[in-house]
């Protein structure tokens, strides 16, 4: 009843005092739910709220727009990174969306509608086109940077904003080996996603603070820098030879195009340290325009594809055989006359032959031989000596996307396999991997891990890290490697195999393969479809280099000594001159033996002196040496080259009116003279 | 008459505004800078508006507070009629959809701002010409109840939901002080919930808004944004505050930072002890007319103060209320601190009426003798 009073009865002066207190009460307590909240939210700690402004400060800037180069191994230029521009849009800035469609689908010609779709999203900026043209940009050149535009309210909200676009000044070349940039300046494969981290610069953003709409603060707060992320962009000197390359990928790319063939790759490598000279893939893309490519194409074959090798193979078994002191050179197997049954099935060489000797097993590339040269190997060994070499695994080169292609083990060989795998089928193996077996062999028996990055160098030129080669092991002793480059020299000779490889002046051990390829729909093995390699080394007592080249699927001649051996010959040709490597004091005798007439004397020819062959000039504008070809492989290293050839005689070149090494004119006229064998 | 003067309420007061003078340059500084080119555009403004108030705070002390008893209705119509002028073209400004202001060439003016002042001298009039006839539903409580609700309803048709909901809010309780029974206020109260729910629901921004405080995080990014904003901004004020001129989030994260949400500046740069302290001064500002209606004259200048200070501590507590998420966002400013000329004049006119009324008040003893 006391309550009822204070409210109701008493509307006196006391009463209105009671209420009034009452109500001065109330907003006293008012008073402290505030302080109470305030207290609540500045004194105890809010994870959210103090997460959410830091998020919404930073802004990472993007302080080095661009990236890295990257460069052949003379500092030659094979991808840069170009300023280019872009437009985007603000939407919640934008006043009158129809114009600026209207105005922006007439300049940039995109449809009215993507754009009108791109100015109703919801997020705070959106591009429209990214790498504008020249005169795509002259268009929105006098967009200001805010505030109002020059052009009228209507375009307000529109920003171009410059960046960075790869650029790549030799079109294909070495694209499946360098890769390719997307939009947002990331390396998407290749060395630009291996290295991706480098040419941008890891994390090379500042941190700075932005307000509400995305601005950085002015200068009264400066930029704050994140210390210790710093890292500027770098550039790449890769390990890898411009010119070779481009021999490389030509020669490479003339065959594989003359034979119609499915693909190939080619690999040069110093065998003395593991430096990749050149990795070619084929077919190619530029990426300058990679979009339009199918991403197939991006595959860099040698390593990322397997391949079941065939004879080249074989060497691994002879390698196992003379580590282990179980053959001499001279040892005789017989071959049981071409066809030999090994349980159901039945092994075949491609010439019958009776009884060989172990080199000449490997010369003329028997299989039923290098059986039973492994059978005295033994099957434990040999996988042994196949991983050694580093089948089966990855050789752990400095690039992405490598397999470690497929060696079965052991314990599930059955004796066909083991048959099998010793003339290199049922055994998949990279071209990377192959190639490393060779420079194996080349080396003395020491394996070294396979790179393709010389030295990282920072923008100023100073060198951030320089590639050390490294060993990965001993495969073979330095004896058993010399042995079989014994053997392997028979190959490329004229009972060999290989001997459409043979480079006059240099002695050359390589390995010639033709595997027949299992067709996927028959699970058999398809006899029309080969894979032919040649894979060897010169100079072969002092190697120099190891060229690996295959072809896939080459239609109508698939023997690998008639496909890749003239490759390899080719790409050799243009690497000694290159490179500046000599020929060996025996050219006489290596003249001889091969019965082919060498124009000049021992002195040696002119191209192989470093000075002239080490010229600036590219590769592809001097002329070749052309003695010692056929005619039809002069005519295949000359065409396309703007000059006039002029062929006399018939059988092997013997002279040429222009010396090698000169510079090649538009429509200057060459003289090549040939003579019967 | 031994005080003449009431120096606490006074201070307090000028306390304020120099504290809302200051907040206002902190936190429109970048945004005129922006868009006058000019950092001290809005500061200037504002200071222009406090030497008017202040004239205008001396000249009403002056004015005998009874004199408004005679001049009520006319003043009644005056306010009505400047309520509807803002619907008038070229006359009535629209800012931001809403009707709210009268262009007057050289400033704009905001009629509701007058509007609340003179329905507190009104509703004080008629309450104490009532007195105990108060109580009685047609004679008492009904007639009073029809002006005030047809005044609220112009400021409604302004949109301007926040002003209107204190206005009913004052009403309400000044009729409770004023003794009206409790019985038709509570059914007045319960009939007004329907409308204002209809209000809210049928407005879409307005019920995006209730939406918005009832989960900011759902609406991070729409009209929970500001919510956050604000949240944000008290929260990294922490107890000593980022420092005065530091705030970050005034650059453009907080709408209306030097209005409606100045108050998020004040606890981001002046953190926790910068809110007491304001809250303090302003507390003392409400006290202090509580007094002065507790020991007014008589019961028109009672009701006349403590409407006042109903009228100002509700806004004051909404304002902060909703800067600090308690109550969904109204679009209230800070009494003395927002920017806003007409406001801060009309909020410095009340000081001089209450200055006025505390001049006039007996003797504390005498007014104890007659208790």
């Amino acid at each position: 009843m006391m309550k009822e009073r204070i409210f109701v009865h008493e509307t006196g002066r006391q009463g209105i005092k009671k209420r009034l207190l009452i109500t001065g009460f109330c907003l006293l307590i008012g008073f402290v739910i505030v302080i109470a909240r305030s207290y609540q939210l500045q004194v105890r700690p809010q994870k959210k709220l103090g997460r959410l402004a830091l998020q919404q400060y930073q802004k990472k800037v993007p302080e080095t727009i661009g990236r890295g180069s990257i460069y052949d191994r003379h500092g030659e230029e094979l991808a840069v990174s170009v300023p280019s521009y872009s437009l985007g849009v603000h939407p919640r800035q934008v006043k009158e969306q129809e114009e600026l469609a209207r105005f922006a689908s007439a300049d940039l010609s995109l449809p009215k509608k993507a754009i009108l779709a791109s100015l109703s999203s919801s997020s705070k900026f959106v591009w429209l086109k990214r790498h504008l043209s020249a005169k795509e940009t002259a268009h929105f050149q006098d967009l200001p940077t805010k505030g109002e535009s020059p052009k009228g309210s209507s375009l307000n909200g529109l920003q171009l904003v410059k960046e960075s676009k790869r650029f790549y000044p030799n079109k294909e070349l070495a694209s499946p080996l360098i890769g390719a940039v997307g939009y947002d300046n990331r390396g998407l494969s290749g060395l630009e996603l291996y290295y991706d981290k480098t040419l941008r610069g890891t994390p090379t953003h500042e941190v700075a603070y932005r307000d509400a709409r995305g601005e950085i603060f002015g200068t009264e707060e400066g930029l704050e820098q994140t210390p210790g992320l710093q890292q500027q962009k770098a550039h790449l000197v890769l390990t890898v030879d411009r010119q070779l390359q481009f021999i490389t990928e030509r020669e490479l790319q003339m065959t594989a195009s003359r034979l119609k063939a499915k693909g190939g790759s080619a690999i040069v490598m110093d065998p003395t340290n593991g430096a990749i000279l050149a990795m070619a893939s084929y077919p190619s893309f530029n990426p300058n325009s990679y979009t339009s490519y199918d991403l197939s194409l991006w595959k860099n074959k040698s390593v990322a594809e397997m391949f079941e090798p065939g004879s080249t193979f074989k060497t691994i078994v002879a390698a196992a055989a003379l580590e282990d002191n179980l053959v001499q050179a001279t040892d005789k197997f017989f071959c049981e006359n071409g066809s030999f049954r090994i349980g159901k099935n039945t092994i075949h060489d491609h010439d019958p032959y009776g009884t060989l000797t172990f080199l000449d097993i490997l010369k003329v590339s028997s299989n039923i031989g290098i059986y039973k040269i492994q059978q005295k190997v033994g099957r434990a060994r040999f996988y042994e000596i196949i991983r050694n070499f580093g089948f089966g695994d990855k050789t752990d080169i400095d690039y992405p996307g490598e397999i470690s292609g497929r060696v079965l083990p052991v314990s599930r060989w059955s004796e066909i396999d083991t048959a099998s795998i010793s003339f290199g089928q049922g055994v998949g193996v990279t071209a990377l991997q192959m190639t490393n077996a060779f420079a194996t062999i080349a080396s003395g028996g020491l394996r070294w891990r396979p790179y393709l990055v010389q030295k990282i160098v920072d923008e100023q030129g100073k060198v951030l890290k320089e590639a050390s080669p490294r060993i990965v092991k001993r495969v073979l002793r330095e004896e058993t490697a010399h042995r079989l480059t014994q053997i392997l020299k028979t190959v490329v000779s004229e009972e060999g195999t290989g001997k459409l490889a043979s480079l006059p002046g240099y002695t050359i051990a390589g390995k010639t393969g033709t595997a027949q390829k299992l067709d996927p729909k028959t699970k058999r093995y398809s006899h029309s479809k080969y894979l032919s390699s040649f894979v060897g080394y010169f100079p072969a007592d002092s190697p120099r280099l190891v060229i690996f080249v295959a072809i896939d699927e080459p239609v109508g001649i698939t023997y690998g000594g008639q496909v890749a051996a003239p490759i390899f010959r080719n790409i050799a040709l243009a690497a000694v001159q290159k490179l500046g490597i000599h020929p060996e004091k025996t050219v006489q005798q290596v003249a001889t033996q091969s019965k082919e007439p060498v124009g000049t004397g021992p002195a040696g020819p002119s191209p192989t002196h470093p000075k002239s062959a080490v010229s600036a000039e590219v590769a592809a504008s001097a002329m070749p040496d052309l003695r010692g070809l056929s005619m039809r492989q002069a005519i295949s290293l000359l065409e396309g080259r703007g000059m006039k050839i002029e062929l006399r005689g018939t059988g092997v070149a013997v002279g040429q009116s222009l010396a090698p090494g000169t510079a090649i004119k538009e429509g200057a006229l060459c003289q090549v003279f040939f003579q019967p064998e | 008459m031994k005080r003449s003067f009431d120096y606490t309420l006074f201070i307090a007061v000028v306390l304020l505004v120099g504290f809302g003078l200051t907040m206002v340059y902190s936190s429109s500084a970048i945004l005129a800078k922006e868009k006058y080119h000019q950092s001290a555009y809005f500061l200037k403004k504002e200071i222009l508006y406090a030497v008017i108030g202040f004239i205008a705070l001396f000249v009403t002390r002056k004015i005998p507070y009874q004199w408004y008893q005679k001049i009520v209705y006319p003043l009644f119509i005056l306010s009505l009629l400047l309520l509807v002028a803002v619907f008038v073209p070229h006359l009535g400004q629209k800012v931001g959809g809403a009707h709210r202001w009268i262009n007057l060439a050289v400033f704009s003016f905001q009629p509701s701002e007058l509007s609340k002042l003179v329905l507190v001298i009104y509703l004080a009039y008629a309450l104490a010409k009532k007195k105990e006839k108060i109580r009685s539903f047609l004679i008492g409580f009904v007639p009073p109840m029809i002006l005030s609700g047809l005044f609220i309803s112009v400021v409604l048709l302004q949109k301007d939901l926040g002003n209107a909901f204190l206005m009913t809010a004052t009403v309400f309780i000044l009729f409770f002080i004023a003794g009206a029974r409790l019985s038709y206020l509570t059914t007045e109260v319960l009939l007004a919930i329907p409308a204002f729910t209809l209000m809210i629901a049928s407005v879409p921004y307005r019920r995006q808004r209730l939406l918005a405080f009832m989960n900011p995080w759902a609406h991070k990014n729409e009209a929970g944004f500001q919510l956050i904003q604000s949240l944000v901004a008290v929260q990294r004020g922490g107890f000593w505050g980022q420092g005065l001129g530091a705030g970050k989030q005034k650059l453009f994260y907080l709408p209306e930072a030097h209005t409606d949400f100045i108050f998020s500046v004040v606890a981001e740069e002046l953190g926790f002890l910068g809110v007491v302290i304001m809250l303090v001064l302003f507390g003392i500002f409400i006290y202090r007319t509580f007094v002065i209606a507790w020991k007014g004259p008589d019961l028109f200048a009672t009701y006349l103060a403590s409407g006042i200070g109903i009228l100002f501590g509700l806004q004051g507590l909404f304002n902060i209320g909703v800067v600090m998420g308690l109550v969904p966002t109204k679009g209230l400013t800070l009494p003395f601190v927002s920017y806003g000329g007409t406001s801060l004049v009309m909020s410095l006119m009340a000081v001089g009426i209450l200055l006025n009324i505390s001049s006039q008040q007996q003797d504390p003893s005498e007014g104890r003798s007659r208790n």
